[in-house]
């Protein structure tokens, strides 16, 4: 009988196994895999491979949020398995492709099951072979048996008869392709145990043991099972290794095979999760808060580790994915949730003339409201352990004060400069307050603005980088002003809320695929992430604007036509990698390193 | 003073520095050259020990050979009431022994296999190995059932003693030897445990691991 992929689910590790802080090192048809918990409990089944060196992770750390690699100390945060931290390179964030590789993961009837073909947030469809009973289980000791499955269901017939106590007993047995379990009576008990096979290699099985466990049991006799299960298992796999049938050591030759593929398409989609709004208010003059918290178990860390600066992706009630900022602060707690789950609090304008994100926010997103959401993502943030002169412009705000709080916890030098159009439209007052290093600039004129900035910039200490985010004429103030005085442009951070692209004369042109040797056609109507994504190239988008930087492929020949806000203008000048949402060609041929 | 006569990469001259260090005690350290230098074979250090091992302790003349030797020595004689040695306690006492005599067998397979793939020293690999995994699986099973219905270490008390940091070196260091611990999911929580202890030092090929969980799931 064919098992379909979604049945594809395996046990990996026995609950207890996963303790926290530890990195369990599993295996599952012959894929090595770095199994962890982390602080709120939540299970990770990874590929056991850094994605930079290919170091196992399991001789890295958990840090309770994150997986660190041992090697050079690329961090991966618990659910999605992005990539948050790479040391060598904090200056910028790293890009959102780069995360382990994670496998759909679920915690059962004592065990933990994995299955290599699905993504995480996938839920666990334990098909019937593997004897599941909804009574009261109780893991005994798991055994590493050097033999394949199939031959060791075979050889876990001969369980009973190494058992001291069932000698010749009448066992009732049951076999199925993934168990086997024995049923009989002792004592006048109905007694129950079920052996479920994790293949972990070829010639390697993993027996996990289910013991059915009557509500009349007590701690001692639970004891006492474990000893003579124990005692069972280690008499058979002695009665085993001494007939020849089994290896006692594990069986050489065994190398490192990689994860099965997966279809690319479904990697985006799973990224999101389902999400609750457990309070709005008005934080200001037409702006909204929201607080946000993840509505399922499963996703209750998902929220909690990101660094100051990030935003989220939204599905709003009109069904369009629009990217907000956090305000809060990470580990925060939603009062008004009442779980004590890490959450998050956004900031969202009413833009009436904009696509109409916002405006389906304002107007559908109530308390209670439910909405799929991605995990955090950090395209903005402190990029050193520099100074901070943080430069805000109406709503561009929200990550800024984020920061903002965070470099002030740090003990860290910092001021937060808002532009604001006037007293009613500060939004957060109740954190802006908290906030020592905090001045508003209300209601100036655009020359006002100009002057203001050319104070501050021309004041700003060495040791201090600038950060700004805000409507486009303020960020273009800013990046002029500070040439001018002489800030180099390495030391500005932007992060920008939208781009504006005229696609009128935009023109035709053709991309070639160095790696896979394809020529592609990008007609004036499409983007190259479009047409790349047509021709199955695994191409992430997010904002579609220029704007996050998801999208970015690199650039091998060819000019380009950069029409993003993404890259610095040094890195538009080296022409090696180019934004597929919104750039373009200048030449009529382009040869991208794909 | 405390001297101790130290080759950086042996194992059970690390359990020593992992114990003095735990035990904030200061110490002289004599580098002594085991390879490719063969200096544990001098006349100057077969005067101390004519077994020509290391590592070897001088405290002010009193001279000690074999590492679980100077472990007991140093638990007694520096902190007779920590409980590292639990000599009051004739079970935990006997226990404590048992597993500093395991620590020996440790050597002569999981340390010989590491002696042969990292020195080239000549012996049968397989047959070590293979011994190695023999013990490897006793240390396991004593473990998984520690974790349940004890603390989590060797002995039966709350504490490891000095046998648990006696047998830490050739297990940490068992893939230098060419084995995986891949099988031993309870001896590998154990190595985290034993990182976690206060003092816990490395050696070349050991790493650290994050400090435990404050939160209410530890």
């Amino acid at each position: 009988m064919a098992v379909s992929r979604a049945e594809q689910w395996f046990p990996v590790a026995t609950a207890t196994d996963l303790v926290p802080r530890h990195v369990f090192q599993g295996e599952l048809n012959d894929v090595e895999l770095a199994l962890w918990r982390d602080d709120d409990g939540c299970v990770n089944a990874w590929e056991n491979r850094c994605m930079h060196r290919s170091v196992r992770l399991s001789l890295g750390v958990n840090t309770g949020r994150r997986l660190r690699c041992q090697y050079h100390g690329w961090q991966y945060r618990s659910g999605d398995g992005q990539c948050v931290v790479v040391p060598a390179a904090s200056q910028t964030p790293p890009p959102a492709s780069v995360s382990a590789r994670t496998f759909a993961v679920a915690e059962q009837h004592g065990l933990i099951w994995a299955n290599l073909y699905e993504p995480t947030g996938t839920p666990l469809n334990l098909s019937e072979h593997w004897q599941i009973q909804d009574d009261s289980q109780h893991p005994l000791r798991s055994f590493v048996l050097h033999g394949d499955a199939a031959s060791v269901t075979d050889m876990l017939l001969e369980y009973q008869h190494c058992d001291g106590q069932l000698g010749a007993s009448a066992v009732s047995t049951q076999s199925t392709p993934g168990a086997l379990s024995l049923s009989w009576t002792e004592d006048g008990q109905a007694q129950r145990v079920v052996f479920m096979l994790q293949p972990a290699r070829r010639h390697k099985t993993i027996v996990h043991t289910l013991l059915t466990v009557p509500p009349t049991m007590n701690e001692q006799q639970l004891a006492r099972w474990e000893l003579r299960h124990n005692q069972t298992m280690n008499r058979l796999r002695q009665r085993l290794v001494e007939s020849g049938r089994l290896s006692h050591m594990p069986v050489p030759g065994q190398e490192f095979v990689p994860a099965p593929p997966r279809e690319s398409t479904s990697r985006a989609r799973a990224r999101m999760f389902e999400a609750r709004v457990t309070r709005r208010y008005d934080a200001a003059e037409g702006i909204v808060a929201f607080e946000l918290e993840p509505e399922n178990e499963a996703d209750v860390g998902a929220l909690a580790d990101f660094m100051p600066g990030a935003h989220i992706d939204v599905t709003t009630p009109a069904d369009s994915v629009r990217q907000y900022s956090i305000v809060s602060l990470p580990g925060e707690t939603n009062a008004s949730g009442g779980r004590n789950v890490p959450g998050i609090t956004l900031g969202v304008k009413r833009e009436e003339d904009s696509r109409g994100g916002s405006i389906a926010m304002h107007d559908g997103m109530h308390a209670g409201h439910r909405c799929r959401i991605s995990r955090p993502k950090n395209h903005f943030r402190i990029a050193n352990n520099r100074g901070a002169l943080m430069l805000a412009g109406g709503i561009g705000m929200t990550p800024l004060v984020s920061m903002a709080q965070y470099m002030q916890a740090a003990e860290r030098n910092y001021a937060l400069h808002y532009f604001v159009r006037s007293e009613a439209h500060v939004a957060f007052v109740e954190r802006l307050e908290r906030l020592a290093h905090y001045m508003p600039h209300i209601g100036l004129s655009p020359q006002d603005t100009e002057a203001q900035l050319k104070i501050l910039l021309a004041a700003l200490d060495d040791n201090s980088d600038v950060y700004v985010c805000g409507p486009r004429p303020f960020l273009d103030a800013v990046v002029n002003i500070a040439e001018q005085v002489g800030v180099s442009n390495d030391r500005v951070h932007f992060e920008l809320f939208s781009n504006t692209i005229s696609h009128a004369n935009d023109e035709a042109f053709r991309v070639r695929l160095a790696r896979s040797d394809k020529e592609l056609e990008v007609p004036a109507n499409q983007s190259l992430a479009d047409v790349l994504i047509d021709h199955g190239c695994a191409i992430e988008t997010s904002c579609e604007q220029g704007v996050c930087g998801t999208c970015m492929v690199p650039v091998l020949e060819g000019e380009v036509e950069h029409r993003d806000v993404y890259l610095s203008a040094d890195e538009k000048q080296a022409n090696s990698c180019m934004q597929s949402c919104v750039s373009r060609a200048k030449s009529s041929l382009l040869i991208l390193d794909l | 003073m405390l001297t101790l006569y130290d080759y950086e990469l042996s194992g059970n001259c690390y359990k020593i520095r992992l114990f003095l260090n735990i035990l904030e005690l200061p110490y002289e350290r004599r580098e002594i050259e085991f390879f490719p230098g063969q200096e544990h074979k001098s006349e100057e250090m077969l005067a101390l020990n004519p077994l020509g091992q290391l590592p070897v302790l001088d405290d002010n003349g009193f001279i000690l050979r074999d590492a679980q030797a100077i472990l007991t020595y140093l638990a007694q004689q520096y902190a007779p009431d920590s409980g590292w040695y639990p000599v009051t306690d004739a079970r935990r006492l006997a226990e404590t022994n048992m597993w500093l005599a395991f620590a020996n067998e440790l050597t002569t397979t999981s340390s010989a296999a590491r002696l042969h793939e990292v020195f080239g020293y000549e012996l049968d690999v397989d047959k070590a190995r293979s011994g190695a995994y023999e013990l490897f699986q006793i240390l396991d099973e004593r473990l998984w059932f520690s974790e349940r219905r004890a603390g989590g270490w060797l002995g039966s008390g709350a504490e490891p003693t000095v046998a648990d940091l006696a047998c830490f070196p050739y297990i940490i260091l068992a893939d230098e030897g060419g084995m995986s611990l891949v099988d031993f999911p309870a001896l590998r929580r154990w190595n985290d445990r034993i990182k976690r202890i206060p003092g816990f030092v490395v050696m070349a090929g050991v790493f650290n691991t994050s400090p435990g969980c404050e939160c209410a799931c530890a």
